[in-house]
Parts: structure tokens; C-alpha cells; sequence
């Protein structure tokens, strides 16, 4: 049984099947791919099970509990966080304020508590601002916690939106195209970090373009075109199938 | 932990509850040294301007809304208390709370009704309507006076205590703007405020962090508008007589213009944009008409050459200030 249980889930855009059909498993505590060319839907799929998009049928379970009708923030609460491909931080706010905004979900003072300043509010903030030290010193940004989102590096950036997405305490970390426009240096880190992230036993769906860094790093790969899904499996294997081959690189 | 500069020997006299309070002695102090009656009244209004930039500015620079509806609030609140006071004969103390709620009531209603469906602009525009009706039904009511307005309003007191003098106006709209400020200022340093921002920046991935984004934006909506409200109340106290021309959509974009010039990102700054736009028709009146054009200069230098505002970012309960304020530690 996998933490998330992907089953028929089908996206119309108007008259184009965005996503057809499409099961499949991400078992907990692994690395699992999705790959695909342009278009495939990729990131669609992500916005489904996030709830950004609303789907047109199929489900979703998550730890076995369905999350057909729940909005974002309710799914954000059940343990699914997640990065977007072109990065979208709140930019004119801190580093520091990025990823305290990351634990909302978790956290509970009203308005009442924030006008009086009550003592259970002065410690839950106390407590946010702490933990929020260790999800940055865990990427390695804490020295930059007072520089604005918008002025870190592109690799930076990425670590700070993966940073923020921690900060809700996920059990599955979804991450849409982590690497793109990394460096190999900077990839090699990601490699590191996302394998340290697994060490805590957080289970990691990832978007990605590069054969390479999926071989690397990923346990189960699902192989996606049109919409469809025509490939899973371990990485090794997934790749030399006639069909992979055929999606990425046309008939011979 | 994350300090403060060590360089400072007396951090306390270098902190913003420091400059406040020599800021409130100072403005306890003004009705003794000037008492002239012009400049009073200038001066309570702006406090009570200062009330509706202040949490409009909650809404703009902090939660990304730009509403044209904050005059009908204000109105709201004033109406309120007029027929409250010249139709009820209720005290003070019960028709200031009376309408901020009435103004709570209506925000719900209408965030309820648009903020799920109308993004950014729509809403703008939706808001826009909102305060055209609010003006037609002031105009257009019997029981609200029609465009005579409510006259009359007898003077507020408080177990007692009347206020009437125009020292002792100043006081008392005093108290509020500066409760208006400190409570917007702990709403903004605290996890409501990270949420409002969160949906300023970039609403959906508000969402995907765990903020009710369609929740918090009512909340939003609905907290700017009980300062409205109550300072329709104190409007309303202080003039004695209120007009359905006091409310329209003109007064909300001017509220806006306030915000906008004061500074973007601070609440402070909103005091100083209502500050700027109440003393300077006074101040212009022997231009006479032209005055409008230097409004209309006065708000194109601002956004050309200073888009921050005059106070850009400054949070006086915070001690450290960032170009983009907000921070607690």
C-alpha cells in the first residue's frame, strides 16, 4: 500500500486531455519520478493533487484518506508539500519570513491572542522562529534569513522554496523540476539534500526533465506522455523500455 | 537567537516604543501650545483620517486588496451612530462598538459573497459598486435622512463626562488613532499578519502553505472595516452632522491616495498621508481651484519618484526595520 494512491485521475482542459487515466503508487519513505517530455502533464498531475486545479474524475488517496473534496490548505494540513517549477517565493519578504509563513498550517494563534499577545502566543512565535532557524540551517541558508526572497541565487531560491515547503511538516515532499537551471555543482548539492530528506523518513515525488539526475537519485520512475502513463518502474529498467525511448527521442 | 546591534549601549532609547512615546508627548502637549481652533480641527480630523488609512492600509500594503469600498464603511459607521444617537439616545459606549460591528456584519456578507469568486481587480471593481449603493441608499432612504443628511448628533460622554470642547476632541480621537495603531501593528508582527502577506505575494502558494486564503481575505476585510466603522463614529460625534456626500467612492480613492503617498509597507506612514491630505487644502485654499492639480502632482511625484511612499517601512514595535518591513524577533 502506498502513502499516495494516484487512481483514473483524469484532467480536461476544454477538449484537450491534459492528464487520461492516469494510477499509480508512491510507496513511503522513497524517491519516486515522474518524467516525461513537454506537455505531458506532468506538473498538471501535481496541481491535481495539490488542489490548485480542481480535477475533472479519478482520486486521490493520501495515507488512505481521500482528498477529493478538500481545498489546498486542507490538503497542506493532511501532509503534502510542495515547490513549483518557475519559483514563486514571497518575494518582497525575508528569507526568515518565507519559511515562518511555511508553518502556518501548524500553528494556531487567532486574532484575539495576537492583540493581547498572550503567553501561548509569545511561545508558539518563539517556537516558529526557532524551528524555522533549523529548516534554513538544514538547507543552509540561515546566514541569508534577513536578505529578501527576491535577491537570493537561483540555486538559493530553490533551497528556500524546499525549505519552505519542509517548514509545514510534510510526510510527502512534492518537488516540480527541483534542478532546473542548476549547475552540476548545484545539482550535486540538491542530490544531497534530497537524500538527507529521506533520511527523515519524509517520501519525495519529483518532477524532472534530466535522465541523469532521476537515474541518480530516484527508487521508481513513472514515465509520462500525453497524459498517459506508459512506463513505471525502477530506474535501470524504466529507461531501456522501447516506449521511453520512443516518447523522448521518436521512432527510429 | 537573532540580535540586535551590539553597538547600541541604550537600545531602549534607539527603539521605536521610545520614539513613540516621545511622538504621543509631543502630540499631548500641541492643544496647550497651539490652541488655535483651525488648527484643532485639523488635527482631530486627522486623526480620525488616520483611523481609515491605517486599516485601509491593513488591506492594501499587507493583505493586497485594493478596495474602493472603505468610505461606505466609514459611512457605515457614521449612519449608524446617527440614527443610534438622534432616533435611540444611546450612549457612546454603546454605539461605538454598535458600529464597528454593523461594519464587521456587511464586510462578511460582501467578502463572503466576492472574495471566492472576483481576483485582483475584479474585486476592485465589485468593491466599487458596493459604495455606489451604499451612497444611493443614503441618499435615497427617508429614515436615513436622504441627501439632508442626519442632524444633530448630540455630543458623546462617557460615564458623565461630556465631550465637548474641541481639547478635548483632540484627546479623544487621539486615544483611537493611537490604539488603532498599536493594534493593526500587533496584527500585521504576528501569524496573521505572515498570513495577509502570504496572500499579498502570491495568494495560491499562500494556499498550498496552509493559509484559508478565501478565510483570511474576509478576515481582512472584515477587521479594516470595523476601524472604519468606529471611525464613522467618532466622524459623526465630532461634526454633529453627517451628509451622504462625506462617504462616497471619491472619499475611498482619496483614502487610497493617503495610503499610497504616506508609504507603502508601514502603518505609520498611513498617518502621514492622512496628515498631508487634511492640512494641505487648508493650507492651498488661497490657490483656490488649482489646488486639485497640485493634489494630482503631489500623487504623480510621489509614485514617480518614490513608489515606496515617504515612510516606506517602519515598524515601531519592532525593533529592526527592513526596506520591506515585517519582521519579528
Amino acid at each position: 500500500m502506498g502513502i499516495l494512491q494516484v487512481e483514473r485521475l483524469t484532467k480536461k482542459f476544454g477538449g484537450l486531455l491534459a492528464v487520461d487515466n492516469c494510477t499509480f503508487d508512491v510507496e513511503a519513505g522513497t524517491i519516486c519520478s515522474i518524467i516525461g517530455p513537454n506537455g505531458a502533464g506532468k506538473t498538471t498531475i501535481f496541481n491535481l493533487i495539490s488542489g490548485i486545479t480542481r480535477k475533472t474524475s479519478g482520486s486521490v488517496l493520501f495515507n488512505n484518506t481521500s482528498l477529493d473534496d478538500l481545498e489546498t490548505h486542507e490538503i497542506t494540513k493532511c501532509g503534502i508539500g510542495r515547490t513549483f517549477q518557475n519559483i514563486r517565493l514571497f518575494k518582497e519578504v525575508t528569507v526568515l519570513e518565507n519559511c515562518k509563513i511555511g508553518q502556518h498550517s501548524r500553528t494556531k494563534a487567532g486574532l484575539l491572542a495576537s492583540l493581547l499577545r498572550s503567553k501561548s502566543q509569545r511561545h508558539e512565535e518563539q517556537d516558529i522562529l526557532d524551528e524555522t532557524i533549523k529548516f534554513l540551517q538544514f538547507v543552509g541558508l540561515d546566514r541569508f534569513r534577513d536578505e529578501l526572497a527576491m535577491n537570493l541565487s537561483y540555486g538559493d531560491q530553490r533551497r528556500l522554496e524546499i525549505a519552505r515547503a519542509l517548514a509545514t511538516k510534510p510526510q510527502l515532499l512534492m518537488l516540480d523540476e527541483p534542478n532546473s537551471g542548476m549547475n552540476t555543482h548545484e545539482t550535486f548539492q540538491l542530490v544531497e539534500l534530497l537524500r538527507k530528506i529521506r533520511e527523515l523518513g519524509m517520501t519525495i515525488l519529483l518532477i524532472s526533465h534530466q535522465m541523469k539526475f532521476v537515474q541518480d537519485i530516484s527508487d521508481y520512475i513513472i514515465v509520462l506522455n500525453y497524459g498517459k502513463v506508459i512506463a513505471e518502474g525502477n530506474p535501470t529498467e524504466v529507461i531501456k523500455r522501447e516506449e521511453v525511448i520512443e516518447a523522448y527521442l521518436g521512432k527510429a | 537567537m537573532i540580535n540586535t546591534n551590539k553597538t547600541d549601549r541604550y537600545p531602549f532609547f534607539n527603539s521605536g516604543i521610545f520614539y513613540g512615546c516621545m511622538l504621543v508627548l509631543f502630540l499631548g502637549l500641541v492643544p496647550v501650545i497651539f490652541s488655535n481652533p483651525y488648527f484643532l480641527r485639523m488635527a482631530i480630523l486627522t486623526f480620525i483620517f488616520s483611523i481609515l488609512t491605517m486599516s485601509l492600509s491593513l488591506l492594501l500594503d499587507f493583505t493586497g486588496i485594493i478596495s474602493l469600498g472603505h468610505g461606505a464603511f466609514f459611512g457605515i459607521g457614521a449612519y449608524t451612530t446617527g440614527i443610534l444617537c438622534t432616533k435611540m439616545e444611546s450612549p457612546f459606549l454603546l454605539s461605538l462598538p454598535i458600529s464597528g460591528v454593523v461594519a464587521i456584519i456587511v464586510a462578511i456578507a460582501f467578502g463572503a459573497l466576492t472574495f471566492r469568486t472576483l481576483k485582483g481587480l475584479y474585486f476592485t471593481l465589485a468593491s466599487w459598486a458596493m459604495g455606489e449603493i451604499a451612497v444611493s441608499i443614503y441618499m435615497n432612504v427617508e429614515y436615513l435622512g436622504g441627501t439632508n443628511g442626519i442632524r444633530a448628533i448630540p455630543l458623546p460622554s462617557i460615564m458623565g463626562f461630556t465631550i465637548s470642547s474641541d481639547i478635548s476632541f483632540y484627546y479623544f480621537t487621539l486615544i483611537f488613532a493611537i490604539l488603532t495603531l498599536i493594534s493593526i501593528e500587533l496584527i500585521v508582527l504576528s501569524r496573521i499578519g505572515r498570513a495577509f502577506i502570504g496572500i499579498r505575494e502570491e495568494p495560491v502558494v499562500a494556499g498550498v502553505m496552509g493559509v484559508n486564503v478565501y478565510l483570511f481575505q474576509i478576515l481582512s476585510f472584515a477587521t479594516a472595516a470595523f476601524y472604519a466603522g468606529m471611525a464613522g463614529n467618532l466622524y459623526a460625534y465630532y461634526e454633529s452632522f453627517i451628509s451622504p456626500k462625506s462617504f462616497t467612492v471619491w472619499e475611498s480613492i482619496f483614502l487610497l491616495c493617503m495610503v499610497i503617498v504616506g508609504g507603502r509597507r508601514s502603518i505609520i506612514g498611513s498617518v502621514v498621508g492622512a496628515a498631508i491630505f487634511t492640512f494641505l487644502p487648508e493650507l492651498l485654499r488661497v490657490v483656490g481651484e488649482y489646488r486639485e492639480i497640485i493634489y494630482g502632482c503631489i500623487l504623480l511625484a510621489t509614485i514617480l519618484f518614490r513608489p515606496t511612499g515617504l515612510i516606506p517601512a517602519y515598524h515601531f514595535l519592532s525593533r529592526r526595520t527592513y526596506y520591506n518591513g515585517h519582521t519579528t524577533s
